[in-house]
């Protein structure tokens, strides 16, 4: 029974709670309380994202991110640290939200730790392009988005002089030239005049792009708008990102868009851009990577924007944030200290190249202070290390707002009940405060977690009723994860001490349905094997028999036979009968002498599981008395799984020899 | 001595009256040869048929000791008069002459005592007594006194006391670097490991290694003294650059703790950090990365986890 008063709300939500764990594709049940661990790549549902926790952390973060992005300070560096399950990445995780990411103007860049450091440059490359062109690269994203406003820009400055333009357009095709004068009056092949192009630079209308020459806007937006004009890498890659503008009528195969990030990523295209462009240069050395990762984020810096920002179209500047988490289980990036100080370096030359850069890494407490001397060395004032960027523990009422979190991402889509449980006046069910307090105690979000998932499924399990059927599945499901553990000659090691409590709490009902009962029961161990020796009757006074029930191990020859000596040799032949179990199947037959009284069954790990369940179901049998709808539920349960185990076939074999015994007394 | 003849006497008296009368006469302890020749001059026949034998006289002389008429001396010897009281032995005598404050040197000890003692059973009462804690030598060599209290500890801040010693210890390892013979870290690194106040683990509890007598003289400390003094000793440790992120190894802490309280035991000190995790009033943080866990045994040690850091709420 329960040991708490539940409201009547507070016991319909709970059993509501209870109906909703098993899950329907498997045997298990899902608590509020599964995802501990928070994944660097996923915002699933379990990963809840609660604003409270660590809110002084992300608002240095957030600070910092402004404070660059508005070019009132240069790149920096910030390091997280904190005990393992103190919510590292989970804060981490808070800026990838795409909306934050609007809100803040930055675009989060980052991935898996599993590279050497000779492969930073491409790495990062790849991550900076997957950042730019979230959510897909098919798609309008910011990489694209950023192009056009250069192009639209470009298009704008062009139009001003009034002769340059004309010479950036596109040559008339073939046949114009072919019709000469006719072909330059048609309509089709005119030449559009300054204000139209204007107009559809007004519209921003992309399809004012095929108005221009490729190769010659491509050399113009050069020109006017990279930091270093004389790069050739710079130049090319900026040529390579202007395909985005000038869609290729004969592409076939994958889209210009893909090709363009395929060409980042060091794949070789087959002549394409060399047909294009009229070069052929592949971005195949770590310089060349590093010079592309440069101007992309050049691009994006605050001096680009405010070269694009007209009053109509405002160009908002974006900072990269550079993200390198720690990955759980995996001790550091890399496994050489010398690795740290080359990778430090790269950074290094990033944040001092560009202004735009803040750089946010997550460490654990010892390996911050490994590599605490090398980092200063390394960043000196650009670094942000001060004890606000040590996540503390979580406060009790942080916890609570997680505990409401963490239901509500689990009740989602079910609106019904997510009502209920709000309306409740105690947000912590199945807990009372004090129990809740006592129960998170001052450690890690990933502890506390834990012991609430632990907690609220035994609360659930032991003290919510709803109906007996049910409570055998969700009883199941619990055990289950301790049948998988163990392997099945351990799991079913101890089945006789199971069928034992099983049948001291409801040996009557069991044996109800096969007429018999059993008079005495007693324990014993023959040659180390477990023996329990049962006397079935089918009324006070009949006659009886004596089965005598042993669970052998993997060894069974000698132990049967010790068994047959023990229990059988020079005993009543129709009494005296032996039931043998085992995990798995038995090679084994009796001496013809003995034939009729013994048999054999296979006690699986799937036996015992419903054993243990059915015994755990049977310690609540009083739960259910009181109303006969439940307890006749509970009694056809509890008979139909138990016919689903061995024991069954031992009570068919009771009864048997109980008739027969009848039989010959007669 | 002659003994006053009582011939003539109305009634025979018993043997036991007869060796009574026989050492009344006498003022000192006699011995039973002068017992039978005093017995024999009051008229005991001690010679010829109907004499007294000796085992009589010794079984009568048996049963007047065992009821407490006579008195055996030491030395075989045998009185009317109960023997003097034994004097109390060496050790007592040693621990009469020190007041509660007063420290003593051998020489003026061994003034004080009643009774002189052989040298060789004065110093081995003296050594007995330090052993089991009730005298304490302060001092070494010539300088060597003695007292009923423990010599003081000092505070973590004074060099003068082991001035000395440590300036050998400086000029011994500056030697022993420039010869190259070890680094400067190196050696460093070692001296820490041996000097550091070592702890002997016993069971689950773990005391310091502070001596007993240290530990009776140190008043215990209560809860809130504790709590004062870990504060103390960690707004300290936080003004080191390493620790400038207020997040403080424990170990480091219980090292400052053991300077201030040289009679704490991990097991005070981890049950003192755990009571005040359980009232949030500090946090205790873990290491993922165990193997560089420095002393673990000064870390708490809970649920498969290692709680190697401190920070004050």
């Amino acid at each position: 029974m329960s040991s708490v008063a539940w409201s009547l709300e507070e016991f319909d939500v709970l059993r509501s709670f209870k109906l909703r764990m098993p899950k329907l594709d498997s045997d298990g049940n899902s608590s509020p309380f599964d995802a501990r661990i928070a994944i660097s790549e996923s915002q699933g549902a379990n990963n809840v994202n609660v604003e409270e926790l660590h809110a002084d952390v992300r608002e240095r973060i957030r600070e910092t991110i402004e404070l660059v992005r508005d070019g009132k300070r240069r790149s920096q560096i910030l390091l997280i640290s904190g005990a393992p399950g103190a919510g590292k990445t989970h804060t981490l995780n808070h800026f990838r939200s795409p909306d934050l990411q609007a809100e803040l103007g930055h675009v989060f860049i980052g991935g898996s730790n599993h590279w050497r450091i000779d492969e930073f440059s491409a790495q990062l490359l790849d991550w900076v392009i997957q950042g730019l062109t979230n959510p897909s690269p098919t798609q309008d994203h910011l990489l694209l988005e950023r192009i056009r406003t250069i192009g639209f820009r470009a298009i704008e400055h062009l139009l001003m002089d009034p002769l340059a333009w004309r010479s950036r357009l596109r040559r008339p095709a073939w046949l114009t030239r072919k019709l000469g004068w006719i072909g330059r009056r048609l309509r089709w092949f005119r030449i559009p005049s300054r204000d139209a192009l204007a107009r559809q630079v007004e519209k921003r209308d992309p399809r004012v792009f095929r108005r221009f020459d490729e190769i010659e806007f491509g050399n113009y937006v050069c020109d006017r708008f990279l930091a270093e004009p004389s790069n050739p890498v710079h130049r090319y890659v900026l040529q390579v990102l202007l395909c985005y503008l000038f869609p290729d009528p004969h592409d076939r195969g994958l889209h210009v868009r893909e090709r363009v990030l395929h060409w980042f990523r060091g794949r070789g295209d087959n002549g394409y851009f060399a047909r294009r462009l009229g070069v052929n240069e592949l971005a195949d050395q770590a310089y060349k990577q590093a010079d592309a990762v440069r101007l992309l984020a050049h691009l994006f810096s605050a001096t680009v924007s405010s070269k694009l920002t007209t009053e109509k179209h405002p160009c908002e500047p974006r900072v990269l944030l550079l993200t390198f988490d720690q990955v759980e289980g995996r001790n550091e990036l890399f496994s050489r200290p010398e690795e740290w100080l080359d990778f430090f370096a790269h950074l290094s030359e990033l944040y001092n190249t560009l202004p735009n850069i803040v750089v946010l890494f997550t460490m654990t407490i010892a390996l911050r202070d490994s590599l605490h001397a090398k980092m200063e060395r390394q960043f000196r004032d650009r670094i942000v290390m001060d004890s606000r960027m040590v996540l503390r523990l979580p406060s009790e009422r942080e916890l609570q707002t997680l505990y409401r979190h963490r239901l509500e991402a689990w009740m989602l889509g079910d609106d019904e009940l997510a009502g209920r449980y709000r309306a409740l006046a105690n947000p912590l069910l199945p807990f009372q405060q004090d129990e809740f307090r006592s129960l998170v105690n001052n450690r890690t979000v990933r502890d506390v977690l834990e012991d609430l998932d632990r907690a609220f499924r035994k609360r659930l399990r032991e003290e919510v009723i709803a109906g007996a059927r049910y409570d055998y599945l969700f009883i199941r499901n619990e055990l289950l994860a301790d049948c998988d553990r163990e392997t099945e000659w351990d799991y079913t090691s101890e089945t006789l001490d199971t069928l034992g409590e099983l049948l001291e709490n409801i040996g009557e009902m069991l044996c109800e349905p096969y007429g018999i009962r059993i008079k005495d029961r007693q324990r014993t161990k023959i040659n180390n094997v477990p023996v329990m020796s049962l006397l079935f009757e089918k009324k006070a006074g009949s006659l009886s028999v004596m089965i005598n029930l042993a669970r052998v191990g993997r060894t069974y020859n000698e132990p049967c036979q010790q068994l047959i000596q023990n229990c059988l040799y020079d005993k009543v032949k129709d009494r005296n009968l032996l039931f043998i179990v085992r995990p798995e199947k038995m090679n084994w037959s009796p001496p013809p002498a003995y034939s009729s009284q013994c048999q054999s069954y296979q006690a699986t790990a799937a036996h015992e599981l419903i054993l243990r369940t059915v015994r755990e179901l049977a310690g609540r049998s009083e739960s259910y008395a009181a109303d006969p709808e439940l307890q006749n539920e509970f009694v056809a349960t509890l008979s139909d799984e138990i016919r689903k185990t061995y024991v069954a076939a031992l009570f068919q074999f009771a009864k048997e020899r109980l008739d027969l015994r009848d039989e010959r007394a007669i | 001595m002659p003994v006053e003849t009582t011939e003539g006497a109305a009634e025979p008296r018993s043997l036991d009256q007869l060796i009574r009368a026989a050492m009344t006469a006498e003022s000192r302890p006699i011995t039973f040869a002068q017992l039978k020749s005093n017995l024999k001059q009051i008229g005991v026949p001690t010679t010829g048929k109907k004499k007294v034998t000796d085992e009589t006289i010794h079984s009568s002389l048996a049963e007047l000791v065992s009821s407490a008429a006579v008195f055996e001396h030491p030395g075989k010897k045998y009185s009317v008069t109960p023997p003097p009281p034994p004097p109390p032995p060496l050790t007592e005598q040693i621990l009469a002459t020190f007041g509660s404050e007063e420290k003593k040197s051998v020489a003026s000890i061994k003034l004080g005592l009643p009774t002189t003692a052989k040298p060789a059973d004065f110093n081995k009462a003296l050594k007995h007594l330090v052993e089991v804690g009730q005298l304490f030598a302060h001092g070494r060599g010539k300088a060597q006194v003695y007292a009923r209290f423990a010599e003081p500890v000092p505070a973590w801040h004074e060099v003068g006391p082991n001035a000395k010693t440590f300036a050998t210890l400086v000029k011994n390892a500056r030697a022993l670097v420039e010869r190259g013979v070890v680094e400067a870290a190196q050696l460093l690194a070692l001296l820490r490991a041996n000097l550091a106040p070592t702890v002997v683990e016993t069971g689950s509890a773990s005391t310091s290694r502070v001596t007993d007598s240290e530990a009776k003289v140190k008043p215990p400390v209560s809860p809130t003294n504790l709590r004062g003094e870990l504060r103390e000793a960690y707004e300290y440790l936080c003004r080191f650059e390493e620790f400038r992120d207020r997040l403080v190894e424990i170990r480091r802490l219980y090292f400052e703790m053991t300077k201030r309280q040289p009679g704490l035991s991990v097991a005070d000190f981890h049950r003192e950090l755990e009571a005040m995790s359980n009232e949030w009033l500090i946090e205790l943080h873990q290491i993922n990365e165990v193997q560089l866990a420095q002393d673990r045994h000064l870390a708490i040690e809970r649920n498969d986890r290692l709680y190697y850091y401190i920070r004050w709420k």
